[in-house]
């Protein structure tokens, strides 16, 4: 079982800021826009709002228990099965994206194998690592992001015409709904988080602030770029392969400088191995749930999930095929399921361990009266003669 | 009882008969003396005057005791005791003069010691422009002494042990009671008295076997050449460690980001100081990453630079006839060779060798075409940015090579992976209870008033949340009520 999974809040929220933007800021507002159109940031709005209740689940069990340290097997394990299921299924479609996204953007070539090699043991110590140096590596991560955010934002070379945006739902939301029900892969991003705990930071400002931070200031930068996305492209949205690199590419001193995409490369990158960790972290430690060795865990979930990219996947379109197909219900049901079996769980245990209080406290008073009664019995018997002896 | 006869040949004979170790025999009141001591470890003259002279005209009764001895002769110390032959002979070694008088109760010493030593300099890693300017040097208690004038407190601690089989080396564990945590103290000290070796030569040695992650690349436990350093850390909580011979004091716990903080950063105006740390860390970040992203843009990813870059570059290397990586990565090695030769050799030498290094091979070298004018200046830029920090130039020039051997690989894929695996190294890294990437991760804003911004001294009113003490605060009274 991996154990080092306790993170301060601020790490947690960190973590959550990854979570919530980087694949969806890749090739899925291509996707998004292939399928919903001009629609596609109201499927996102939808989604995001899909996805902040989720959190509030995850948070909400992640902060009353260790659901990985519980010993009722008959709910836990075949929630461990499904994680570890929605996890590889996951984390297949997500490595196919990165692996592509490494491919075309740093190599100029269709994606190869050596890639995944390259990737794994790099994951695989990550994950080894554990759960808190990846909370430590959002934290760090994070100051490279906002670093780069902020240049990116200065050097950007807007050209953004806001009607695109409309008219909206022409056919009545049914592209809307497309988009939202085709997309559920890269939704859903917190379950990973279930297998942190969370403590408090010392500092109170970064306890109150920290998470709703993330969440607001994450799940607005993906509203936005999809809404810039949008009023930039239009319904040539679909042939933009990389929206966040395009953010850069033509800005105002790309002559002067080069070409600055290089930042929003290098940072989506780390950001997607982050994500990928997490993932692949959730995954061991479901796995670690039925085998206790964590090397084995780890090198069995890697070894799976490459051979599945290099035998089986082998391009993202493939990956794209299977993400949208029936596994997507499957997916989508457990992600959004499972936290709140947890949520309803979490309270039944809070109520059980009460109960049990109370009967123990009961208990205890019953037999300090007991013991209380005798002691005055005996106190009153002893005056009694005394006084008799008196 | 001391039989003098028997003892001091059981002592002649445990020194070996070595040359260096005196044994100068007399009369004390009718009784055989002698007196034991390392030659050139004592001042001869306070010796003959202050000890040897009284101690031939005293008259004594039969059982002489220390402490008839320290009515007769002058010294400033007290007199110690041996309770045998083994521990009088650890020390004399250790400097004292032992004396072995027939009929005493026990072997006595004397401490005289006086042999030549390094003046205090300013140390050649530490220069400041403001601020004192003394170092440490070899003698330990000189150290101490160092130490103790600038925290003139009896909270002051020094805890002494021997460490090393053959070198018995005098070793310091120094911290302030009431601030440094006393769990740190205790498993430094059980840290120190595990070790067992034959020798401590230098406090080196020491940070080897104390350090939570013994084969780790980077540093875990701090060095300062210089008291007030040392004075500053202990004042946060930290503990230092003084090893004898060693001008180089151990600092613990370590984090990370003391190899940014110079000492002259508190005594300049803390906007200044804020500059230089962000420019030392940028310095490194060069250092280690120029020379490899200079190889992955020329291997892989040649699209990055702008156009007319990218021409001046490529009319610089055209015509080398070694490929980027294998070119920066004989230049790094002919930098490494020059520098160590330069360290080795004597001072008129060295200056020959940076002459021979910098214009004779560096320009020949282009000149006949086999290295190109951009690999060497990245080169120079990276060897000038990983001396602004002097403390990390061991890992940053480990670090520097192996990026570009991973960006002659897989160029920015490359660098971002290797990136990553040494992030996650560092944050895993931990250093007594205290994470080596705090303040940053984990993320304490209190702390970061002393980071890459380097607030006011009398905005830090606590002292910093990453290393464990027992008393936070550092300064109660704000300057506006104390005005």
């Amino acid at each position: 079982m991996l154990n080092n999974n306790v993170v301060y809040k601020s790490q947690f929220a960190s973590m959550s800021f990854i979570t919530i933007t980087t694949f969806k800021m890749a090739m899925l507002p291509k996707y998004m826009a292939s399928v919903a159109g001009r629609d596609s940031w109201l499927s996102v709005i939808v989604l995001m709002a899909l996805e902040i209740m989720m959190y509030i689940a995850v948070y909400y069990v992640v902060r009353r228990i260790n659901f990985q340290e519980d010993k009722n097997k008959l709910i836990i394990a075949p929630i461990m099965i499904l994680i570890l299921l929605v996890s590889l299924v996951r984390v297949s479609v997500l490595y196919s994206e990165m692996i592509n996204y490494t491919a075309t953007t740093l190599f100029d070539h269709n994606r190869s194998n050596f890639i995944v090699l390259a990737f794994a043991p790099v994951l695989a110590y990550l994950v080894y690592k554990g759960g808190n140096v990846l909370g430590r590596l959002s934290e760090i991560l994070l100051y490279v992001l906002i670093v780069v955010l902020i240049l990116q934002a200065m050097l950007i070379r807007m050209d953004v015409d806001w009607t695109n945006l409309l008219p909206i739902m022409v056919d009545n939301g049914e592209d809307m709904f497309s988009g939202i029900y085709m997309h559920f892969m890269w939704f859903g991003d917190f379950m990973p988080l279930l297998f942190f705990s969370v403590v408090d930071n010392k500092t109170k400002a970064l306890n109150k602030l920290s998470i709703p931070l993330a969440l607001t200031i994450g799940g607005g930068l993906v509203v936005l770029l999809f809404l810039v996305f949008t009023a930039a492209y239009g319904d040539a949205g679909v042939m933009v392969n990389y929206a966040f690199n395009k953010l850069a590419v033509f800005n105002k001193v790309s002559a002067l400088i080069g070409a600055s995409n290089a930042l929003s490369v290098t940072t989506w990158l780390i950001m997607a191995i982050m994500q990928l960790s997490l993932i692949i972290y959730s995954a061991t430690s479901a796995l670690s749930y039925f085998i206790k060795s964590k090397s084995v865990a780890i090198l069995l979930v890697i070894t799976t999930v490459s051979l599945v990219e290099i035998f089986w996947i082998q391009k993202v379109d493939r990956a794209y095929v299977f993400a949208i197909g029936w596994i997507k219900w499957f997916v989508a049901s457990v992600q959004y399921i499972v936290p709140i079996i947890l949520v309803v769980y979490a309270k039944y245990r809070a109520k059980n361990t009460a109960n049990e209080d109370d009967k123990e406290l009961c208990e205890q008073s019953s037999n300090i009266n007991s013991v209380q009664n005798k002691s005055t019995k005996t106190v009153s018997e002893h005056t009694g003669k005394s006084e008799a002896n008196a | 009882m001391i039989r003098y006869k028997r003892d001091r040949e059981k002592l002649n004979e445990k020194f070996g008969g070595t040359k260096d170790i005196i044994f100068l025999d007399f009369e004390l009141s009718d009784r055989s003396a002698c007196l034991v001591f390392v030659d050139g470890l004592s001042d001869k003259n306070l010796f003959d005057r202050n000890i040897i002279e009284p101690l031939k005209a005293a008259t004594l009764n039969s059982e002489i005791t220390a402490e008839d001895i320290n009515k007769i002769i002058y010294i400033t110390d007290p007199i110690g005791v041996a309770k045998d032959l083994e521990e009088l002979s650890v020390k004399i070694c250790d400097g004292d003069i032992g004396l072995i008088l027939d009929g005493a109760i026990q072997y006595m010493t004397f401490s005289m010691r006086s042999y030549v030593m390094r003046s205090i300099q300013e140390p050649p890693m530490s220069i400041n422009i403001k601020g004192p300017r003394e170092g440490f040097i070899e003698d330990m208690k000189i150290n101490m002494t160092m130490i103790r004038r600038r925290l003139r407190t009896t909270e002051l601690r020094f805890d002494m042990m021997k460490v090393g089989k053959y070198t018995k080396t005098n070793i310091a564990v120094v911290y302030i009671n009431g601030i440094a945590d006393d769990e740190i103290v205790e498993d430094i000290e059980s840290r120190i008295k595990k070790i067992n070796t034959d020798g401590i030569i230098d406090s080196s040695y020491i940070s080897r076997y104390i350090e939570d992650n013994q084969n780790s690349l980077f540093a875990q436990v701090g060095t300062a050449e210089k008291p007030d350093i040392v004075a500053a850390k202990l004042l946060e909580g930290r503990v230092a460690i003084v090893v004898d011979g060693s001008p180089i004091v151990l600092t613990l716990p370590f984090i990370l980001f003391e190899h940014f903080q110079a000492s002259e950063d508190y005594y300049i105006k803390p906007y200044r100081a804020t500059i230089t740390r962000m420019l030392r860390l940028f310095a490194v970040m060069i250092a280690v990453l120029l020379p490899a992203i200079y190889v992955a843009i020329q291997e892989f990813q040649y699209q990055l630079l702008p156009l007319k870059l990218l021409i001046v570059i490529m009319n610089s290397i055209h015509g080398v006839p070694l490929t980027p990586t294998l070119e920066m990565l004989s230049l790094l090695l002919i930098f490494e060779i020059l520098n160590e030769a330069s360290l080795r050799m004597p001072r008129y030498v060295g200056t020959a060798i940076s002459i021979v290094g910098a214009i004779v091979l560096g320009e020949t070298a282009v000149n006949a075409g086999l290295l190109s004018i951009p690999s060497v200046l990245v080169t120079a830029i990276s060897t000038i940015g990983l001396y602004s920090v002097p403390d990390e130039v061991e890992a940053g020039s480990v670090l520097r090579m192996g990026f570009v051997v991973v960006s002659g690989l897989l160029g920015m894929f490359g660098i971002i992976l290797s990136f990553m695996v040494l992030t996650v190294y560092l944050v895993g890294l931990k250093s007594y209870k205290t994470s080596y990437m705090t303040p940053f991760a984990p993320l304490l804003p209190s702390d970061m008033k002393d980071t890459l911004v380097k607030y006011n001294q009398v905005n830090m009113k606590k002292r910093p949340y990453s290393i464990s003490t027992k008393n936070r605060t550092r300064s109660v009274s704000d300057t506006k009520d104390s005005k």
